[in-house]
C-alpha cells in the first residue's frame, strides 16, 4: 500500500484512515520519508519535526481505535512557519527570530490538532510574509516542484511547494495580497483565502493586521474544504474574529450552477495578456457557460488602485507591527551596542532582510507627520470605495472569474529586482484582499512552457460555499491531476 | 520625491540602522515606489463614509491564562530576578 500512499488525496486518505485501510503511522512514516528525501530539492520545510509527528500519529490512531475521530485525524500536514507552536522553533523566515521559540500555541494550529492533524514541519516563506516568490527568507527560496529553477511564488511559497511535491497531504498558509492564491496557481494546487475574520489570527505573525487572514492548501477543492473545516470559526483571543456561523463547505459543493450569473470585471479583462493565460480564462468561462451559468462583464472601475492603496496600507501596518521586534524580550538582539537606543537600530538593521526593510522604511514614512492623510488615509478611503462597489456587484453576480495570475511561473534569473514590477505579480489577488471578500485559486491547466495556470473565483464575503461550488465545476472539467510528484 | 535625508530620517524613525549602500540603495527604490503609489493623489475620490477600518470590537481587558513569568522570560537574550536586561538607556546624545 505504501507505494500507493501518493497517489491518495488527503480526501482518499481520509477514507482510507476511516476504513482502517492503512493507519496514520504508515501514512505519517511515508511522509517524513518524502519529506526527508526531498526537502533539500524543493527547501520546502524551514523545520522538520519528525519524531514529533509520528507521537502524534500513534496517538491519532490510538485515539480512532477508540471510536474517536476529528475532521483531520492522522492526516498529514505542512504548516507556514508563520504560525506560533508551542515549542517549536518559530522563525517567520527571519533571521530576528530565527532561534525563537513560543511559549503558547496559535489558535489555527490548536484547532488543526484538535481536529486530530500531524503536524510534519514548519514551512518555507517570504520574510514576515512579505514577498510574491519566496526568495526573501532566512532560510533560502523555495524551488518550484514543476521546476526547480522557477520560483514557488509567495508568501507561502514553502507550504504550496509541500502539497505539490508531495511533502505534505495538505498545508496551511496565509493570504494578504495573494500569498496562498499566487504560489497555488504557480504549483499547480488549490489555494483559498476566506473572507477576513473567518479564520482567527491569534498567534499568527501579524504582518497587516486588517488584511492577514489564513487559509488552506490542497491538491483538491475537497481537500481544501476539509482543511478550512477544521480551521475556521469564531475565536474570541482574536477580536476581529467574525461570529458568523460556518456553512458545511461540503453539502454544497456538488449544487448545480444552473441559472448563476458569473461577472468578468472588463478592467481586467480588456488588459493584455499571454495567450495561453488568455486561452484559460475563456475555457474557463466557457465550462461555466456549460454548467448552466450566464456571464456577464462588470465593472470595478477603481480596480486599478488596489495595488497601490494596498501597498501603502500594508507598509504601514507592517511598520507598525514589526516595532515590536527590537532585542529586548525576544529574538535576536545586536551585540555591537552601548545604549538601548543603538540596541534597537542595530538589532533591527542586521536582522530584518532588504524588502522588510523597505516595507518598514515606506510605512513609517507614510506614518509621519504631513504625510498621513495624503498617502494612508486616501489608500484607506480608496479601500472603502472598491469595497462598495463589490457590494454593487455581487448584487447582480454571484461570483466573479479571472486568472490568479498574469503568467506562470518564471524562472528565478528572469525574476525582476525592482521592487515595483515585484509588486505587480499580485495585481489579480489583491482586490480580493482590498475589497474585503473571499477568493479560491484553481489549477486551470498548462501554459506553453508546460507550466501549470490558475484560474481564481471571487465569491462575496462570507460565500465561501461558492468558492467550492464554483471551484469544483472547473476541477471537474479541467481533470487537473498532474502534479510533478505523480509523474 | 524621496530624498537620501529622507531616508535617513525615515531610518531614524523607524530605529533601524543602515549601511551607506542601504541608504542610497533604499532612496532609489523608494523614490520609484512613491511614483507609482502618487498615481493616487491624481484620482478623485467620491465620497464616503468614514474611511474604512475593519471590524474591530473594542472587547474588556480581563486577564486570562496570565503566563508564568518563565514564560514570558523564556526567548529572552538576557535575563536576571525576573527582568529582561538591556544596554543603558543613556549614553551620549539619541
Amino acid at each position: 500500500m505504501s507505494a500507493s500512499f501518493l497517489s491518495l488525496t488527503l480526501s482518499q486518505a481520509k477514507k482510507a484512515l476511516e476504513t482502517k485501510e492503512i493507519s496514520s503511522v504508515e501514512l505519517t512514516r511515508y511522509y517524513i520519508s518524502r519529506m526527508e528525501a526531498l526537502n533539500p530539492k524543493y527547501n520546502a520545510y524551514i523545520t522538520q519535526t519528525a519524531e514529533s509527528a509520528l507521537e502524534t500519529a500513534k496517538s491519532s490512531d490510538a485515539r480512532r481505535a477508540q471510536g474517536h475521530a476529528g475532521v483531520l485525524e492522522g492526516i498529514p500536514l505542512a504548516i507556514k512557519d508563520v504560525f506560533c507552536t508551542k515549542g517549536i522553533r518559530t522563525t517567520f523566515a527571519s533571521k530576528i527570530t530565527e532561534n525563537f521559540v513560543p511559549q503558547y500555541e496559535s489558535t489555527v494550529t490548536q484547532r488543526l490538532a484538535q481536529e486530530g492533524a500531524v503536524f510534519l514541519g514548519k514551512a518555507n516563506l517570504d520574510e514576515f510574509c512579505m514577498g510574491s516568490m519566496n526568495t526573501y527568507s532566512m532560510a533560502g527560496r523555495v524551488s518550484n516542484p514543476w521546476n526547480t529553477a522557477c520560483v514557488s511564488g509567495g508568501s507561502s511559497g514553502g507550504s504550496v511547494a509541500a502539497v505539490s511535491g508531495g511533502l505534505a497531504l495538505g498545508a496551511v498558509g496565509s493570504d494578504t495580497g495573494g500569498s496562498i492564491r499566487q504560489p497555488a496557481a504557480f504549483c499547480g494546487v488549490v489555494g483559498v483565502k476566506p473572507t477576513y475574520g473567518r479564520v482567527s489570527r491569534n498567534g499568527m505573525g501579524a504582518f497587516s493586521s486588517s488584511l492577514d487572514q489564513a487559509g488552506p492548501i490542497g491538491r483538491t477543492v475537497e481537500d481544501a474544504a476539509h482543511i478550512l473545516h477544521a480551521m475556521w470559526g469564531h475565536d474570541e483571543k482574536d477580536s476581529t474574529s467574525s461570529t458568523q456561523a460556518v456553512p458545511d463547505l461540503l453539502s454544497t459543493m456538488g449544487e448545480s450552477l444552473k441559472g448563476k450569473v458569473v461577472g468578468i470585471p472588463k478592467e481586467f479583462y480588456e488588459q493584455s495578456y499571454r495567450e495561453d493565460v488568455r486561452a484559460s480564462w475563456d475555457h474557463s468561462r466557457h465550462i461555466l457557460e456549460e454548467a448552466g451559468c450566464t456571464i456577464k462583464m462588470v465593472s470595478l472601475a477603481h480596480a486599478a488602485l488596489s495595488l497601490p492603496s494596498y501597498y501603502l496600507i500594508v507598509c504601514a501596518e507592517a511598520a507598525s507591527n514589526l516595532a515590536r521586534y527590537d532585542g529586548v524580550k525576544y529574538g535576536k538582539r545586536s551585540l555591537n551596542s552601548d545604549t538601548l537606543e543603538e540596541m534597537y537600530c542595530n538589532t533591527r538593521g542586521e536582522g530584518f532582510g532588504a524588502e522588510v526593510k523597505r516595507r518598514i522604511l515606506i510605512g513609517t514614512y507614510i506614518l509621519s507627520r504631513g504625510y498621513y492623510d495624503a498617502y494612508y488615509g486616501k489608500a484607506l478611503a480608496i479601500r472603502r470605495v472598491i469595497q462598495q462597489e463589490f457590494s454593487k456587484i455581487f448584487q447582480t453576480v454571484n461570483v466573479l472569474l479571472m486568472p490568479t495570475t498574469p503568467t506562470p511561473a518564471f524562472s528565478v534569473e528572469e525574476a525582476p529586482s525592482d521592487p515595483v514590477t515585484i509588486y505587480l505579480n499580485d495585481v489579480l489577488t489583491v482586490p480580493a484582499n482590498i475589497g474585503n471578500v473571499c477568493g479560491i485559486s484553481v489549477p486551470c491547466g498548462l501554459s506553453t512552457e508546460g507550466l501549470p495556470l490558475g484560474m481564481q473565483i471571487i465569491a462575496p464575503a462570507f460565500e465561501e460555499a461558492r468558492l467550492f461550488q464554483y471551484g469544483n465545476v472547473l476541477e471537474q472539467a479541467y481533470r487537473f491531476s498532474l502534479l510533478p510528484c505523480l509523474t | 520625491m524621496v530624498e537620501l535625508g529622507d531616508i535617513e530620517k525615515v531610518a531614524k524613525l523607524a530605529k533601524i540602522a543602515l549601511t551607506s549602500q542601504e541608504v542610497a540603495q533604499f532612496s532609489k527604490e523608494l523614490a520609484h515606489v512613491f511614483h507609482w503609489v502618487e498615481t493616487l493623489e491624481r484620482v478623485d475620490i467620491p465620497e464616503v463614509e468614514e474611511a474604512a477600518m475593519q471590524y474591530c470590537p473594542m472587547v474588556e481587558d480581563i486577564p486570562q491564562n496570565v503566563p508564568s513569568p518563565e514564560e514570558l522570560l523564556a526567548n529572552a537574550p538576557e535575563c536576571r530576578i525576573n527582568c529582561f536586561i538591556v544596554p543603558k538607556v543613556m549614553g551620549g546624545e539619541s
